[in-house]
Formats: structure tokens, C-alpha cells, sequence
């Protein structure tokens, strides 16, 4: 429906466009052709590759950082995946280290078998992580592609330093202008030039190229069998991380680095930055009606924010600010009590736009089915969407004081022993709530939230949640990420366009600037 | 004993059909078993033992099982996705029966309660409900124990109350008036806690929740709560009351059938003598139930037996046999039942005492004036309530 509304605004623009642009857009074919006229052909090939090449070169050194990062490195070699992945991407990783292990030496021994497994390696992350396209392949955009190159050449580059013999000694800058050099010899030699051209408008396949070239030299000079499988594997694993990011829709943050000139690819940094960014961690707070949200919300705050009674208060889903030493700016949502079924629409949308979820219920209430209802509805939710992390989960049993013995309350309660009787009790209400509602032993803090007296193992909470907010940073990030892809419109390509420009202009200033 | 096998069950399914059924409806744990105990004073193990699956969504305690007098349905699927209230109310429908909803009294989320106390009224209007008010200790300040002398028999409830306590009861009552109606409903807060939980009494407000029921219940109802254990009354006496009830339903129903009356209920009274003797801790051998028949006197005997005779004839007679000789018939076999029932005790409680049981004939003949009363008092309810299947 929505879509058939906006087509005549569409049509519209496009035709606009079109009428705008028509008259610069010939000028191409026009100016080609006063050039083969006038046999400058050769020459504005020339030209253009000297021009494009000394961009490159600029934009390697301006961008690509000075020093590489110890963990890329490690990465590079190593299995782990990023932990900043959703689900889907870490999937998509599982496929590259299968190829990477499967790969052989001799698919680096030539142009095309290296180009072969760079497509190869990129295909099956496009495949993974765009399983709905008929074209996976081409699932990103220009920008992203430039990015991808310089990841890709970034992390290789750390990794024939480490571990090459005289790898250290070759510096990556040397090899790139001898490179360079032997490149503008084919170029006149071989009238290499127009293939180079042609090769331009796939990104990929230059960058996939670019990269064998550069090393195989080398590594058949050294004549070893087994590093040659090695930077292999390496380098599979390079085309997929950057594959993995490219096809995620990661490297959409990157372009943001990009133009204010951040020299470093480490998506640390990236979560780093967001946590100093304008979104907060959203920390949701559920259950039944009178399992004591309200009440813990004002425990947590510190502060009578939230109307606390033995009747329904809270009405709607209403935010307040957290503070607190060792967190990060944070809300916290407090949501009416679930009432049903008919309820579960807004807690999902509020769980699909949280990072932290603290499920409150009260240990002297054993009907628990509607929250074990409202839990699955939220997990089956979040399984549905492989592209984003399930929020970190723990469940607060509270009115632990209303367990057996009743009228005694002498905290604190050594929850290991448990030889006290109250202690038993509140080891029972666990772990009967953690049977009932699928929580893991550690995921389960009991509280005791009252304003009445002092609230009990509020800073046991406080801990978990601490422990937590890593875990929560990397689902805000997906949250973050699917709300700028969502997000998508005319309006945002535009600036993405505009931005774009900016990109050129910056360097050309910076360029400037140094010589 | 071999004769108590083959006649226990038919006994305990000829009670069953006429046993009023109370339908207990709340959530999980909020104290429908802790009611079930104090009303019967059976042990959580026998209770637990005791239910049995009987709708999809519910499950049945009778009492007491050899011939149960009445029937706790206990709705499980409260707060389950699809829970539909129909089946357990078709089960309540045509026998008497009373709702009682059980609600934790500091537990504000009743949403599917409300939904099926809602459902059921919707379609009957006019059947009673109490709703108990369990645990109120929750609402209480720390280290207080009960308000003594019960305070929840005025409204407004006093001011000297704890005020969360007030404010949540009244909250709930107000909820279940809005989907209810105000007729024929009524609450009960009750907090039925162990002994070492630090309450006392741990059955506070029992009697205001036997007076409620009573007082809501259809007759049927209220006779069998009249002689459930937990009922007021004399101690000893109330353990036997239930059974010989159930009993004496028993042989009533067996002699709305022409002739079968013959053998069945002499066959009811006597596995009826066998429990209460096993109830008392005793055994009847010839010599007892010698000294019993002499006890209740030959002249009685003769009479009782005559009768039988002269109704089975009755009950022959084509047209005006089977509607009114089978009515006298059934309310006369339930009389007898019901006071030999109660002569046996008095018989079996003086022979344990070692006391003699002289009385035993005058105990009979009394209970036989109110045990006719009672069994006319049964016909015009289950008339009112549709007759039994």
C-alpha cells in the first residue's frame, strides 16, 4: 500500500533527475568521441590512470592506519569471530573458516585462481547473509566496497609483517611502489591500461586482484609451500571478515569514520565510540502486574521516581534516566503490568528496543504462565531476526521476604550454604522460577525492593548488570544498525550522497594541507 | 470383606451423582488445596493423592471417597493460552454446586479470573460465588501477626487494619463486582498458614468462610458443608458426619430403581457400619453387631424390615409405584441409612469410651424424625437445581 502512494513522487523525481542530469550525462560519449576523433585517446588514459593512481595512493595514506592493531592481527590468524556479530554473521564466519581450512596453496598460484577464491570467499558470506536475493553478490554499496579494500589490505598487511620471513623488513609501502611501478610498466607496455579501467567498475574483483598481486611475488620468491597456504588462509579469512561487514552492513558505520578521518578499523573502537555516542542502553523492566517493577525501578534509582502501590500504576511504558559509576548512559523502561495475551504487542516492541531486559517476579506468586507466555513470545521474536542479538536477560525474584519463615527478615543470606530456613526458601523460589521460566542459576538475582526498609541485594544487581553491559552494547549496536537500515529513504540517500562529496573534498583539503 | 470390594465402588458412583460440587477457581498456589484442607481436615498427601483428572482442564477431589458427599473441581488451566472455562462449567451445570474463587489478597493481576468468573456469570447469572481472600499476612507490617477477634465481618473494614491490605482487598472487590454483579456474591479474607509459620490461628477466618458458603450455597451445599470435619461442631462427632451422609445418598439413589432397592441398600448400610467401625479404630465381630442389633432394639428391626417390604410392593404398582413409591422410597431408605448411621457412632464412640450404649434406640429414633426433614429439604433443592443424571 505504502508503496503504491509513493510511486508518482517517485516517477516524478526520477524524470526530474533525468531531465537535469541528460544534458551533462551526454557530454561523456560526446567527449569520447572528440578524443578518438582527435587521437587523444591514449593520452586521456594515461592521464587518467596517473590521476587515479596518485588518488589511491593518497587516500591509502591518509586512511589506512600507521600502526596495526595487535587484536586484528590475532584475528587474522585466529577463529575467533567478532563478538559484535549478530547470530547470522557469526554464521556467515563459520562458512569462511570452513573454506579457510579447506584451501589450498595452489589457489594463490596464479591471477585468476587468487580472483577465483576472493569471489569464492565473498560468495559464500553473500550467500549466508542475503539468502533471499537472486544477486547476493552485489548486496552493497560503493563506499562499502572502498572500505572493503582497505580492511581487507589493512589486515593482510598485519599479517605478512608478523609472520613472513623479513616480513618486517619489507615494509607494506615498499612493496606497494614496487608494485606500482612494475603496474606502470604493463600500463605502457601492454596497454594494460583499459583493462585496468574496465577492472575499476568491479571493486571487488580489483580489490581481490590488487591484493594477490601484491604478495604472491613474494611468496614464491621465498619458495615455501606452507606459507604460501598459510597467507592462504589468511587471506580468505581477511575477504570474509571484510565480506562478513561489507554484505552485514556494518561497514555503513565505517563510512561515518570515514569522513571525520578516524584512522582505525577496529569495530572496539566503533562500540567505543557509540558508548560516547547520543544512544543510551535501554534497559526494559517486565512482569506481572505488582511483581514489584515500579518498586525496583526506584531501588535502582536511588529515588521515589515511580508511583508504588499494592493496586496497577504504572499505565504505560514510561523511561527514565539511569545513572550510576561504571555505566554508560542509560534508560530505564518501566512497562505496565502483563495482563494477557492482548498485552504482549507492546512488550515485544519495547523488547525489540531494548538492550538489557530485567524480568521481575515475585517469589511468593507460583503463576507463572503468563510471563513464561511473554518470555517465549519475546525469544521466538528475536530468533526470527537473525541480524539482531537477543537483549541480555536476568530475572529478579523479588518479595524474597515473603517466603517462609514469614516475619523474619535478618540479611544477608549466605545463598550457598543455606542453613538458615529463609535461606533454603529463597534457594527453593529460584530455582522453582528458574525451571519455570527458562533462566540459567547465575541469571537469577533475589532482591528485596521495599522502600519500607533498606532494599536487600540491590548492589548484587547492580554488579550483574555491570557484567552485562558489554553484552548489552553489542545488541544496542544492532539495534542501532537495523534502525539506520530501516531508515533507508530518499532523504537518507541523499545525504548519503551529499556525504560522499564531503569524503572527496575532505581529502583533497587534507592533501593540500601536508604538501 | 470380599463383599465390600464389589459393592464399594457402585456405593461411591451412587454418591458421586447427587455429591454438590464446589468449583474452585484461581491461580497456581494461591490456596485452593489450603481450603480444601481446613473444610475437610484431610491431609495435604490424601489431598494430593485424592484429585483426579476429570475435564481437559480440570481435576476433581471427592469427599470422603468411599461415598463422597461433595466434590472440589479444581480449574488448572487457569492462565493458559486457549483456556476455555466451558467444559468446567458444563460439568457444574444441572447439580447443585457453588464458585468459590481464590485470590492471593495482595496479588493485584487477576486479568483471567475475572475473565472466567465473567464467562460463567454471563451465562448463569444467579449462581453464587464466594470469593476467599487468601494470605492477607502478605499486607501485613513486618512482625505483626492476626487482628483477634476476626475483623472482616463489618464493611467498611476498620481503619486499625493495615492500610496496603484495605486498599488491595477493596481493589480486588471491586474488580470481581464490576464483572459479577453485586447479587449473590460475597468475600471472605482468610489466611489458612503451618503451624511454625508464626500466625495465629492458622486457620484465621475459617468460620467466616464456612458461614459464607453456607449462607451462598444451594441447600444440597449446605447440608454437605453442615457435615464436612472442618464444619462447627462437636469434634468427635464431625469426623463420622461426612460418611454416613454420603452413605445414606447412597442407598436413596439405590432405591429410585424398582426392586434393586431389595439388595442394595441393606449392602450400603453395611459397608456403611464397616467404615465407621474402621473410622473409630474398631472391628466389627458377631458379638458387637449382636450387641448392636440388641442395642437398637428388636422392635425397630422388625419395623424397618416390614417396611422395605411393603415399599418394593409399592414401587410395582405401574405409574404410581415408580414416581411416588419411588420418591418415599428413596427418601425413606436415605432416613434409615442416615440413622443407623448415627446410632453406630453413638454406639461405636460409647463402646470405645467403655461406656454402656443404652441410648443407642433413642439416638436412632431421633435421628430419623431429622434425617426425613433433611432428605425432603435435599429433594425440593435438587428439584430447584434441575435433578441429578
Amino acid at each position: 500500500m505504502k508503496e503504491q502512494r509513493r510511486l508518482p513522487g517517485y516517477s516524478r523525481t526520477l524524470l526530474l533527475i533525468v531531465a537535469l542530469l541528460l544534458p551533462t550525462v551526454s557530454l561523456i560519449p560526446l567527449g569520447g568521441l572528440w578524443l578518438w576523433q582527435q587521437g587523444y585517446v591514449v593520452y586521456w588514459g594515461i592521464a587518467t590512470c596517473i590521476v587515479v593512481t596518485a588518488l589511491y595512493h593518497l587516500e591509502k595514506r591518509l586512511i589506512a592506519g600507521p600502526t596495526p592493531t595487535p587484536s586484528r592481527t590475532e584475528k587474522a590468524t585466529d577463529a575467533a569471530s567478532d563478538a559484535a556479530w549478530s547470530p547470522l554473521q557469526s554464521a556467515a564466519w563459520d562458512d569462511v573458516m570452513t573454506l579457510a581450512s579447506a584451501v589450498d596453496a595452489e589457489r594463490l598460484s596464479s591471477r585468476d585462481a587468487a580472483l577465483n577464491l576472493g569471489l569464492e570467499t565473498i560468495e559464500t558470506v553473500a550467500r549466508r547473509l542475503h539468502p533471499e536475493r537472486k544477486d547476493p553478490l552485489l548486496q552493497f554499496t560503493v563506499p562499502e566496497a572502498l572500505a572493503v579494500v582497505e580492511r581487507a589490505s589493512n589486515g593482510l598487511r598485519d599479517f605478512v609483517t608478523k609472520t613472513f620471513p623479513l616480513g618486517d623488513r619489507i615494509t607494506v609501502a615498499q612493496l606497494m611502489w614496487v608494485y606500482r611501478w612494475r603496474g606502470a610498466l604493463n600500463l605502457v607496455e601492454k596497454g594494460h591500461d583499459l583493462w585496468r579501467i574496465v577492472r575499476l567498475l568491479n571493486p571487488v574483483s580489483a580489490a581481490t586482484q590488487e591484493l594477490r598481486e601484491r604478495f604472491t611475488r613474494q611468496i614464491y620468491d621465498a619458495g615455501r609451500e606452507h606459507m604460501a597456504r598459510r597467507l592462504a588462509r589468511a587471506y580468505v579469512k581477511e575477504v570474509g571478515r571484510a565480506a562478513i561487514d561489507l554484505y552485514g552492513g556494518s561497514l555503513r558505520i565505517t563510512q561515518a569514520e570515514l569522513n571525520s578521518h578516524i584512522t582505525t578499523n577496529s569495530r572496539a573502537d566503533i562500540a567505543a565510540a557509540e558508548a560516547r555516542g547520543a544512544e543510551p542502553i535501554r534497559i526494559l523492566l517486565a512482569g506481572q502486574t505488582g511483581a514489584g517493577k515500579s518498586s525496583l525501578l526506584n531501588a535502582l534509582a536511588n529515588a521515589v521516581e515511580a508511583e508504588v502501590s499494592v493496586v496497577p500504576t504504572t499505565a504505560r511504558v514510561t523511561a527514565y534516566t539511569l545513572t550510576r559509576e561504571g555505566l554508560p548512559a542509560a534508560l530505564l523502561i518501566d512497562t505496565p503490568g502483563l495482563t494477557g495475551a492482548n498485552s504482549f504487542d507492546v512488550l515485544i516492541e519495547s523488547a525489540a528496543q531494548a538492550d538489557m531486559v530485567l524480568w521481575v517476579v515475585s517469589a511468593t506468586r507460583a503463576a507463572r504462565e503468563i510471563d513464561r507466555q511473554a518470555l517465549t513470545a519475546i525469544r521466538s521474536h528475536f530468533s526470527a531476526e537473525p541480524n539482531r542479538r537477543r537483549p541480555p536477560m536476568l530475572l529478579v525474584l523479588s518479595h524474597i521476604d515473603g517466603l517462609r519463615p514469614f516475619n523474619e527478615w535478618e540479611p544477608p543470606y549466605d545463598l550457598s550454604g543455606a542453613a538458615q530456613p529463609k535461606s533454603q526458601s529463597i534457594r527453593g523460589a529460584m530455582e522453582a522460577a528458574s525451571s519455570d521460566l527458562g533462566f540459567a542459576a547465575h541469571e537469577i538475582v533475589p532482591v528485596r525492593t521495599d522502600v519500607a526498609v533498606a532494599p536487600y541485594n540491590i548492589d548484587a544487581l547492580w554488579a550483574r548488570i555491570i557484567e552485562l553491559v558489554p553484552e548489552a552494547q553489542r545488541a544496542r549496536l544492532l539495534r542501532t544498525l537495523s534502525d539506520i537500515k530501516s531508515a533507508s529513504s530518499w532523504a537518507a540517500i541523499w545525504s548519503q550522497a551529499a556525504n560522499a562529496g564531503r569524503v572527496i573534498k575532505g581529502t583533497f583539503l587534507s592533501r593540500s594541507d601536508t604538501s | 470383606m470380599s463383599q465390600s470390594a464389589d459393592v464399594s465402588a457402585p456405593i461411591a458412583d451412587k454418591a458421586r451423582q447427587f455429591a454438590p460440587v464446589v468449583w474452585l477457581v484461581g491461580k497456581v498456589q494461591s490456596g485452593k488445596t489450603s481450603i480444601i484442607r481446613a473444610l475437610t481436615q484431610a491431609t495435604d498427601a490424601e489431598i494430593g493423592a485424592g484429585f483426579r483428572a476429570c475435564t481437559r482442564t480440570a481435576r476433581v477431589f471427592d469427599f470422603p471417597d468411599e461415598a463422597p458427599i461433595i466434590r472440589f473441581l479444581d480449574t488448572r488451566g487457569l492462565g493458559e493460552a486457549g483456556y476455555d472455562p466451558a467444559a468446567d462449567i458444563a460439568f457444574c451445570e444441572g447439580r447443585a454446586h457453588l464458585m468459590l474463587a481464590v485470590v492471593k489478597a495482595l496479588d493485584s493481576e487477576q486479568h483471567a479470573l475475572l475473565d472466567v468468573i465473567g464467562q460463567a456469570r454471563q451465562r448463569y447469572p444467579d449462581w453464587p460465588l464466594v470469593v476467599a481472600q487468601t494470605s492477607i499476612h502478605e499486607g501485613y507490617a513486618a512482625g505483626t501477626g492476626h487482628t483477634l477477634p476476626y475483623p472482616f465481618t463489618a464493611f467498611p473494614y476498620s481503619d486499625a487494619l493495615p492500610e496496603p491490605l484495605i486498599k488491595s482487598l477493596t481493589h480486588q472487590q471491586m474488580q470481581f463486582k464490576k464483572v459479577a454483579g453485586k447479587s449473590g456474591l460475597s468475600f471472605v479474607p482468610i489466611d489458612f498458614t503451618q503451624p511454625g509459620d508464626g500466625f495465629e490461628p492458622i486457620d484465621y477466618g475459617r468460620e467466616a468462610l464456612v458461614s459464607a458458603l453456607m449462607a451462598a450455597a444451594p441447600v444440597a451445599v449446605a447440608l454437605a458443608l453442615a457435615e464436612l470435619p472442618g464444619a462447627p461442631g462437636k469434634a468427635d462427632a464431625r469426623k463420622a458426619n461426612a460418611h454416613i451422609l454420603g452413605f445414606a445418598v447412597a442407598a436413596g439413589a439405590s432405591d429410585a430403581v424398582p426392586v434393586a432397592g431389595v439388595v442394595a441398600v441393606p449392602m450400603v448400610q453395611a459397608a456403611m457400619l464397616r467404615q465407621l467401625a474402621k473410622l473409630h479404630g474398631m472391628q466389627w465381630d458377631r458379638r458387637t453387631y449382636a450387641e448392636f442389633l440388641g442395642a437398637l432394639g428388636a422392635s425397630t428391626l422388625v419395623r424397618t424390615a416390614s417396611t422395605f417390604g411393603i415399599r418394593q410392593l409399592v414401587k410395582l404398582i405401574p405409574g404410581y409405584g415408580q414416581t411416588v413409591g419411588a420418591a418415599a422410597a428413596a427418601a425413606a431408605s436415605f432416613a434409615t441409612t442416615y440413622a443407623v448411621g448415627k446410632a453406630a457412632t453413638y454406639f461405636l464412640e460409647r463402646r470405645r469410651r467403655g461406656e454402656s450404649a443404652d441410648e443407642v434406640a433413642a439416638v436412632y429414633r431421633e435421628t430419623l424424625q431429622n434425617a426425613f426433614r433433611l432428605a425432603k429439604k435435599r429433594e425440593t433443592d435438587m428439584g430447584n437445581a434441575g435433578g441429578a443424571p
